[in-house]
């Protein structure tokens, strides 16, 4: 059995169950066919990168399936063409390393902790072929400044990856991350997409470990400055709500006031 | 405090020196170049929403072709533009 995949993308202005219904339809199509299908990915709602038939945006959808016979696919896509509600649509054969990533990218393995892990090791390797130049130069007094650079740069590595696996599947309770000083809504979604839904588990965590996550979710959050955010959360999860008020009413911005702590 | 050691060029050394390009997919070992993936694509095509050629991203051959399947696929399914302005 050949792997294949099909994308398409469903008007989205059609209301919520015509979708639905086409979208299932050409599953079934597919089933009929006595195609196995795998997975069915629901990208969701997008933006399209230029206009198709006057729409901006589409509903995506992609479904991986197996099938015998190749047959089906033409009639699968003659309906498709012949289909005003499917805007476009584009069928792939995967080969091995096709369906290993799918089945990688739906057992989470793939996403944005594997790109923060790539980048550790990238400024890693940087960072060793620095030190190793600087000892090149100045053989006398690099020897201890660029080994601690590398160990630091190891810890933080050992950081980064550690959230994705110690992140327990509990869904039990998100707390209001918004009460703390610093963190809109957006930045709590970023928090919840990275397991952080609590009070408790946001203290017990680094501000780097945040500053990568948010990082990692887009260049704009990367200017916020989660310093305090685990201080603050601390004593939001002790319940020590007249403290925090008292201590975000000095602190500006949730920001590490310095003139007045120095 | 800069110590003797540390001045020892008039001007930088590094300017002119070129770093060394590597295919990616080889050093990570990437086996599937994802076409729904429009973030990662982007670093392979320019502002005008061009493919870069090898000799800035620094693909083996056989990945650069995989990278322009990629894009091509996704520009036929609206992830990426066929033509843009200040796309980064």
């Amino acid at each position: 059995m050949r792997s294949y995949e099909v994308t398409y993308i469903v008007d989205s202005t059609l209301d919520n169950n015509a979708i639905k219904d086409t979208a299932k339809k050409y599953q079934n199509t597919l089933t009929d066919g006595n195609a196995e299908i795998v997975a069915v990915d629901e990208i969701g709602l997008r933006q399209l990168a230029y206009p198709i038939n006057r729409r901006n945006s589409g509903v995506y959808y992609c479904v991986e399936f197996k099938t015998d016979t190749p047959d089906l696919i033409n009639r699968m896509e003659l309906n498709m063409r012949r289909d005003d509600s499917i805007l476009r649509f584009l069928t792939v054969s995967l080969n091995k390393f096709g369906v290993k990533y799918n089945a990688d990218k739906r057992d989470g393995k793939i996403g944005t902790a594997r790109k923060i892990v790539k980048e550790e090791i990238k400024e890693e390797k940087n960072s060793a072929r620095r030190s190793k130049r600087r000892d090149q130069k100045s053989r006398d007094k690099s020897t201890t400044r660029p080994s601690n650079a590398v160990k630091a740069e190891g810890k933080v590595a050992k950081d980064a990856p550690k959230p994705v696996k110690e992140a327990a599947p509990k869904k039990v309770e998100k707390d209001d991350l918004t009460k703390i000083e610093g963190i809109g809504p957006k930045i709590q979604d970023i928090l919840y997409s990275s397991e952080m839904t609590t009070f408790q588990a946001l203290s017990e965590c680094k501000p780097e470990t945040i500053r990568k996550w948010l990082s990692a979710a887009g260049g704009r959050f990367a200017t916020h400055n989660p310093e305090t955010w685990p201080k603050q959360a601390k004593l939001a999860a002790d319940g020590k709500w007249d403290e925090l008020k008292k201590w975000q009413e000095e602190h500006d911005g949730g920001k590490p006031n310095v003139g007045e702590e120095e | 405090m800069a110590s003797r050691d540390d001045i020892k060029f008039l001007s930088n050394p590094k300017i002119g020196s070129r770093r060394d390009k590597y295919c990616r997919f080889r050093k990570y070992g990437i086996k599937y170049i994802d076409y729904k993936d429009p973030d990662f694509l982007l670093q392979f095509i320019n502002e005008q929403g061009k493919i870069l050629p090898r000799r800035i991203t620094g693909n083996s051959l056989k990945y650069q072709r995989k990278v322009a399947t990629a894009v091509k696929r996704a520009r036929h399914l609206a992830m990426l533009p066929y033509l843009a302005d200040l796309l980064k």
